[in-house]
């Protein structure tokens, strides 16, 4: 990509909390780039550091959390910005969509209090004029009879229809980057074709690039350009959304991408990965995903293999990239 | 055929709003609304639908664990429902149930081994061959025995619900309920569950009723699938009709939605995507309860209620105007995305 394209540029980025049972290194060395316009996908498991890598970026973590590392969001240094500059960009430049849209709004102000202030907040817009411009944003997301929607309080709102309205939040401003941290993850799958089509529609409307942040690589197949896995604070792969779904290199992503039931396919035995996802308070020494790998030598104990590019485009971290099977896809029916 | 395990006839699970004062009963939700199902020894049967449309209930008013309202359960042909508290004790030996979420059904302050232990205890067995049963439960669900006198937070997800797992099988069941047994694990270890489910079907000559909203893990493990809505079942057929040539409007949108994880495929399909959201089960629509989002519904659906009908030797489905096999509700209503 070309460099003054480059809208957010994460390097080396590590966040460690301090807790009783000592130090627990959540991310690990991460590196991100994501362009204007472009729609990444970061997925993992639970404790792989996909959500509080980017909760860090907008400076949302706890104080026990020990940032270092660089994120340069439009050529600004985002780590260890202070609160108050950081306050100019999120919601602003950078906002984020959570999963659960019933602890992110507050339950004792309406809807449209809360879409309008978020205008106010940044001088967007003023009073009544903010509050008209919050109905506008929920028939924008598809939330039907706007008007009067915009005076409900959370609670009157179904789930799919809270998702719709803190979407709505989210572009208030005309954010250059909006971050979907499990945006669909506890809606029904009907209800989260919606949302996501509603994701899609606004992106193409306002040119906003997008972190999609999940475990489902169902979404990520349908709504990124780029997908990168992470696992145990650590980016295990890298490239188009096509050749990490067609040509998957890591071990990991091949393990992940086989023990998923298709529900386009027949009910072969699953492939399972072994074992559990490590505790980030107790990472196994070198590769993380070594314990569960089929393919693990004494290297892959001794030290943790660096994020390498195989192909252009295409990075993966592991020793054993070269000797690796070619890889074989589940069969379908279509 | 044998006599079906499980017989539930018309099923219908209520519960009462209460307000006021004196808690006077204002109206029901309709969580099971009629249904209707079998299950054969060693088989699966899947329950697939969204939240909301009484699967959940409906695996519990199998084991009364929720009484329902009318309607019966037979089990091997004897009644389920009337059955006496001591009766039913000794029936729910036979039935056992797995909970979706694996940290709050153990309890936190008994050791595994108690946890499974405990319906033995209850059935009258003798410590020491509960002691030995617990071992070999433990090994079968692929646990060590010796971690046995670990407590539940000792554990993963994963290993939690295989000692959930362990525990519905103490008393050599010979059905399980199975309430979204992999839905609270990641993906890695899901499909681990899911292979050991498999094993112990075929070892113990199990029944599984398995109720989840995953629609890629129901067809993966089901032999038939139910598709509720709303507390009534909209379709039911084997496995392989209900995927591949679904007649409910509901199935073909449900289908429809499921995100597949293949960037061509998902980009290249049509897709339909209904509008708004279930209706609440306290005041259900008139007729078919799926008229509000139906992209087909005309007015005889508010007026009259589709009773499931056989459009094919075990496909049954509710619907006034069933899909034919190869028609898509894609090309019937034009595409939405």
């Amino acid at each position: 990509m070309a460099q003054d394209d480059l809208l957010l540029d994460v390097s080396d980025l590590s966040v460690a909390f301090k807790t009783k049972k000592g130090m627990a290194a959540a991310v690990r060395g991460m590196s991100l780039r994501v362009a204007r316009g472009e729609s990444v996908a970061i997925v993992g498991e639970s404790g792989s550091g996909k959500s509080v890598s980017s909760l860090a970026l907008l400076g949302l973590l706890p104080k026990s959390a020990q940032i270092t590392g660089s994120a340069k969001f439009d050529g600004e240094e985002l780590v260890g910005m202070s609160q108050n500059d950081l306050r100019a960009i999120r919601g602003k430049r950078i906002s984020m969509i959570f999963q659960d849209p019933m602890t992110a709004f507050n339950p004792v102000f309406t809807i449209g209090d809360q879409i309008a202030e978020a205008m106010e907040v940044h001088g967007t817009a003023e009073g009544d004029k903010a509050l008209m411009e919050a109905a506008n944003l929920l028939e924008l997301v598809g939330v039907p009879e706007p008007g009067q929607r915009v005076n409900q309080y959370p609670h009157e709102f179904s789930g799919g229809m809270r998702q719709r309205a803190m979407i709505a939040m989210a572009i208030a401003n005309k954010p250059d980057l909006l971050i979907a941290d499990e945006p669909t993850t506890a809606l029904d799958v009907t209800i989260q074709a919606q949302v996501m089509e509603v994701l899609s529609d606004i992106r193409k409307e306002s040119g906003a690039a997008m972190i999609l942040i999940t475990h489902d690589l169902g979404v990520v197949a349908g709504s990124a350009d780029r997908v990168q896995v992470m696992y145990g604070g650590r980016v295990f792969e890298r490239g188009t959304t096509n050749d990490v779904f067609y040509d998957p290199l890591n071990p990991y992503t091949r393990g992940l991408l086989r023990s998923m039931p298709r529900v386009d396919a027949i009910g072969e035995r699953l492939v399972p990965i072994s074992g559990s996802p490590p505790s980030i308070l107790n990472m196994p020494p070198g590769c993380a995903f070594g314990p569960r790998c089929d393919f693990r030598t004494d290297a892959c104990v001794a030290d943790a293999a660096s994020l390498e590019l195989v192909k252009p485009g295409h990075e993966s971290r592991c020793h054993h990239t070269a000797d690796l099977p070619a890889y074989e896809a589940v069969e379908t029916l279509t | 055929m044998n006599a079906p395990l499980l017989e539930v006839d018309d099923l219908v699970t209520h519960f009462p709003i209460r307000a006021g004062l004196f808690r006077k009963v204002i109206g029901q939700v309709h969580a099971v609304d009629g249904v209707s199902i079998t299950v054969n020894e060693r088989e699966t049967v899947g329950v697939v639908g969204e939240s909301g449309c009484g699967k959940t209930t409906f695996g519990r008013s199998l084991l009364r664990l929720v009484e329902p309202t009318s309607g019966s359960v037979k089990f091997r042909g004897e009644p389920v429902t009337g059955a006496s508290n001591d009766r039913l004790r000794e029936l729910r030996a036979e039935m056992q149930i797995v909970f979706q979420d694996p940290y709050a059904s153990l309890n936190p302050r008994m050791p595994v081994n108690d946890i499974i232990a405990e319906p033995l205890r209850i059935q009258g067995t003798a410590k020491a061959p509960a002691q030995a049963r617990v071992s070999e439960l433990l090994e079968a669900v692929g646990l060590l025995p010796e971690h046995g006198n670990r407590y539940p937070h000792e554990f993963s997800g994963g290993q939690r619900q295989r000692i959930g797992i362990a525990r519905a099988l103490a008393l050599n069941p010979s059905l399980i309920v199975l309430d979204e047994p992999v839905s609270a694990l990641d993906v890695s270890v899901q499909a681990q569950v899911i292979n050991l489910l498999d094993d112990l079907q075929e070892e113990f000559d199990l029944a599984y009723l398995f109720i989840a909203h995953d629609l890629s893990v129901v067809r993966h493990i089901s032999d038939r699938v139910a598709v509720m809505y709303l507390g009534r079942v909209a379709e039911i057929a084997d496995s392989n009709s209900l995927y591949e040539r679904p007649a409910h409007p509901y199935t073909h949108s449900l289908l429809s939605a499921v995100p597949i994880a293949d960037p061509i495929v998902e980009r290249e399909r049509k897709r339909i995507v209904l509008q708004g959201d279930i209706p609440s089960p306290a005041s259900p629509p008139s007729g078919c309860r799926f008229r509000t989002r139906c992209p087909i519904a005309v007015e005889r659906c508010a007026n009259e209620v589709p009773v499931l009908q056989e459009l094919a030797p075990g496909h049954q489905v509710a619907c006034h105007f069933p899909i034919a096999p190869g028609e898509s509700l894609v090309d019937l209503v034009g595409s939405a995305s």
